[in-house]
């Protein structure tokens, strides 16, 4: 039996499985034995998903692989440095090929910032190109379901054609799509169209991330339909508040909540002042908000932190709030209670599971109170000890400090929850907390960026 | 428990439970396409599987015949190798011609579970070894002219991943 024996000669469909189980390392070694088993390195199946982090030093390699399987791999996410022109161009490289990919069905950009860096000098502009690029794929590729375009304004300023041509193409395949984008500037930004009768097409999607200034009950209404998946995960992320804008109903949120049971809401305010300061003629009472999040918006509306523990105790799972230190010291919020709102957040809301608060001065008795109150269902609780203060109820004053904090404060926290907590230190904590004019994007990008992953 | 008999290529039969038979896609398809039925005597002819082999199959299918019937294949998860149950681990230390022999047999027979756990093992057996080593284990010939092997060492370069 031996001397019949060939593996060289196992079927392919055999070497194919074989290969399937190996890391990307030891396959190259088993598809270096023998011809036969070379021409499988390249084979489809095994290329499947491909992920790029892009730079200089991988410049070759990245050009390789796309180049070898950029038109039938299934699911490509590109990470670049969005300031860096080089890398910008080599995204763009990576896109045109991507043009001839019949087989695509995610595609997700990660760039390091909303904004793509190119010089003024250059045409045709680099924006053209991606666009151009985009609008292919959406239009060769057979099956898409997935698409991110990261955040990236100027690459979203015509989501109505790409959001046309994927119902058109793509309506019973798309479950992801990711439109939201990040603003270079909040107060003063271009409001492109976005026609809400494209969306009824979509019989599959699933996850959406959309910008506040097109949400409208129109809108959400095509998702209630028998005929269509449930929506599961829609993501909103709010710039500015134009008060004329057309205001999504109890009623809307209500029927859309029955419709899809295990819808939830995800709502980022990025550097939005207006936004926060608006937040009650935003939220009404059926939306299923489970995340809350806001990114230098120099503020805390209190009142609304009010209203999201009345009325989102049974969904609310995180509050994410970063704000930038004035002068190295924390900001103070308003509070109309007694109680502290965080505390009452805490108290009322059983499914908040990740607490941040950055930027605002928190007594040690609350943080205290608040791991008393969620206990160990409390599974993230960051708090910057720069933002941790003391007082001392007698003189009235209070202690800004480590050294005011009582010994045990770390120990009763942690005890609290039954895991070891820290407060965070200034060296874990984005430059924009300390410096007005450092990058706050850094800050926030991949929070942003993975709520948009497939 | 209705029996059915199999015949290797060498002309032995096997008799065994309808339900063990029925894990063999192939099988199952065969006595359907057969109209089988439990009166019939004629034993099922299975050219490409000898009776050495074929009495390994049995063995395997016999003690996963209770098994859930395997998961479809999940695009996004990992490939893992190091899930193979202590019995099957056992089952496969076996020379290299029957291991070979019944990766063949497990795609003949389309048991999707014995293919599994079979091309896992040659996985684990290729893990970690140079080239040179892999043509060893699996008593490979290196078919390459020197010019090819350094053209595909360039492309081995480029194809690494960070």
């Amino acid at each position: 039996m031996a001397a019949g024996l060939n593996w060289a000669a196992l079927p392919s469909v055999l070497v194919v499985d074989i290969l399937s189980h190996l890391s990307h390392e030891d396959r190259l070694k088993a598809t270096s034995t023998c011809k036969r088993w070379r021409n499988y390195l390249f084979h489809p199946s095994l290329w499947k998903k491909m992920h790029f982090e892009l730079c200089a030093s991988t410049r070759q390699k990245t050009r390789f692989l796309v180049d070898r399987c950029g038109r039938f791999v299934r699911e490509v996410v590109i990470k670049f440095n969005s300031h860096s022109v080089s890398d910008v161009r080599e995204a763009s490289r990576i896109l045109s090929v991507l043009e001839d990919n019949k087989s695509l069905q995610c595609f997700t950009l990660l760039p390091s910032s909303c904004h793509i860096e190119w010089p003024d000098t250059q045409f045709p502009h680099i924006i053209d190109r991606f666009l151009d690029s985009i609008e292919t794929i959406v239009r060769n590729s057979r099956k898409l379901q997935h698409i991110s375009l990261g955040c990236v304004e100027e690459l979203l300023e015509h989501s109505n054609v790409l959001i046309d041509l994927l119902g058109r193409r793509h309506a019973h395949t798309l479950k992801s799509l990711h439109i939201s984008t990040v603003k270079e500037d909040t107060e003063n930004y271009g409001l492109f169209q976005v026609d809400s009768r494209y969306f009824q097409r979509f019989m599959s999607l699933k996850h959406l991330s959309i910008d506040f200034d097109f949400l409208t009950n129109n809108l959400l209404e095509s998702f209630i339909d028998k005929r269509k998946a449930q929506l599961e995960k829609l993501v909103i992320h709010v710039h500015g508040f134009n008060s004329e804008q057309e205001k999504v109903t109890n009623e809307t949120w209500r029927i859309l909540k029955n419709h899809s049971p295990k819808l939830e809401v995800t709502m980022n305010f990025i550097h939005s002042e207006e936004g926060v300061a608006s937040m009650l003629h935003i939220l009404q009472p059926s939306l299923p908000l489970t995340h809350f999040r806001q990114f230098f918006c120099t503020r805390i509306n209190t009142a609304a932190i009010n209203y999201m523990k009345t009325h989102y105790r049974e969904s609310l799972k995180s509050v994410y709030i970063m704000d930038g230190l004035i002068d190295g010291n924390p900001n103070l919020y308003y509070s109309h209670t007694e109680e502290d709102p965080f505390v009452m957040l805490a108290w009322q809301c059983k499914k908040l599971q990740d607490l941040t608060i950055v930027g605002y001065e928190m007594t040690d008795e609350d943080v205290i109170a608040i791991s008393r109150l969620r206990g160990r269902d409390l599974k993230s609780f960051n708090m910057p000890l720069c933002c941790i203060v003391s007082v001392d109820e007698e003189e009235q004053t209070v202690l800004v400090g480590p050294e005011y904090l009582g010994e045990d404060f770390i120990q009763k926290v942690s005890e609290n929850m039954s895991w070891d907590w820290y407060p965070l230190e200034d060296e874990m904590l984005p430059h924009a907390v300390f410096y007005d004019d450092a990058d706050a994007e850094t800050a926030y990008m991949k929070i942003l960026l993975n709520d948009q992953t497939w | 428990m209705p029996q059915i008999k199999l015949q290797s290529s060498d002309g032995e039969s096997f008799e065994i439970d309808l339900e063990v038979a029925r894990q063999s896609v192939t099988i199952k398809t065969m006595l359907e396409d057969l109209g089988w039925d439990e009166s019939d005597d004629d034993p099922v002819p299975l050219p490409n599987v000898n009776a050495a082999i074929l009495k390994k199959v049995v063995q395997w299918a016999t003690f996963h015949k209770d098994d859930p019937p395997p998961p479809e294949d999940d695009e996004n998860k990992e490939k893992r190798t190091d899930d193979i149950c202590t019995w099957d681990a056992e089952f496969l230390k076996v020379d290299q011609g029957t291991l070979f022999e019944l990766i063949l047999a497990a795609n003949y027979l389309d048991i999707k579970g014995l293919l599994d756990v079979t091309c896992k093992t040659v996985a684990n057996m290729i893990k970690g070894k140079s080239p040179e080593e892999i043509r060893k284990t699996f008593n490979i010939k290196n078919d390459f002219t020197p010019a090819e092997e350094e053209q595909m060492m360039s492309c081995n370069c480029s194809a690494t991943m960070e």
